[in-house]
């Protein structure tokens, strides 16, 4: 449960770069909290696709521009 | 804290206040009463009956409070935002804490069928019924904090 996931995201990059978008206004864009964002960013939350792709619209990037999955690191 | 866990500590706080008030009526007949002489129904009932009232009404309380703490903060728009329905990281954590939940009241249930089977008191079986119930309750609430403060 407290294991952080090993999905890691550009999220507060991509906030910023979006003219510093708030954490309130991606939430309420997404549809999903500002906890929840704040969660995916601090990568104690692995979003579901849906939201994943949801994030990415909404700074109409691709999807892996916000998400990234170190492949090769997976085992523990 | 996102409103779905502020509604969670408010359980959790009601849980705790009822089984207090309960322990405080129920305790000291312990030591000068007779497990079979114990009337404990009626105390029991109406802490399952404050229980309810309490949580409601705590429910009631958090979701005014944060609306206006909300609303001074970030303006009336961003109160319907945060008193909407929970999102799909309050739903799983919901389900993690009601899986715990879950788990511990069946260890209660089956606890409280072997002490019919062997003929205890009936204040045990009640008990072990109303503690479980009580405890998967604080369990779960437990559970969902951690995993809001920690992540899933």
């Amino acid at each position: 449960m407290a294991k952080p996931t090993k999905i890691t995201n550009e999220i507060r990059r991509l906030r910023f770069d979006a003219d510093e978008m708030t954490q309130a206004e991606l939430a309420r864009r997404v549809g999903v909290t500002r906890q929840t964002i704040l969660a995916i960013e601090q990568g104690r939350y692995s979003p579901s696709l849906e939201v994943a792709f949801k994030i990415a619209h909404a700074f109409k990037v691709p999807l892996d521009t916000v998400f990234q999955y170190p492949l090769g690191e997976t085992e523990d | 804290m996102s409103y779905a866990q502020r509604i969670n500590l408010a359980m959790m706080a009601s849980g705790l206040l009822v089984l207090a008030w309960y322990a405080h009526q129920i305790l000291p007949l312990l030591s000068t009463t007779a497990l079979d002489d114990i009337a404990f129904a009626r105390p029991m009932m109406v802490a399952i009956g404050i229980g309810i009232v309490l949580s409601i009404v705590s429910a009631i309380l958090v979701s005014v409070g944060s609306a206006i703490w909300t609303g001074v903060r970030e303006g009336e728009a961003a109160v319907s935002d945060e008193m909407s329905e929970e999102d799909e990281r309050d739903k799983q954590i919901s389900r993690l804490g009601d899986a715990v939940g879950g788990n511990v009241l069946s260890v209660a249930v089956i606890a409280a069928l072997v002490t019919i089977w062997f003929e205890h008191p009936l204040f045990a079986t009640a008990h072990i019924l109303f503690l479980g119930a009580w405890a998967s309750a604080i369990a779960g609430a437990v559970v969902k904090q951690i995993a809001y403060m920690r992540g899933v």
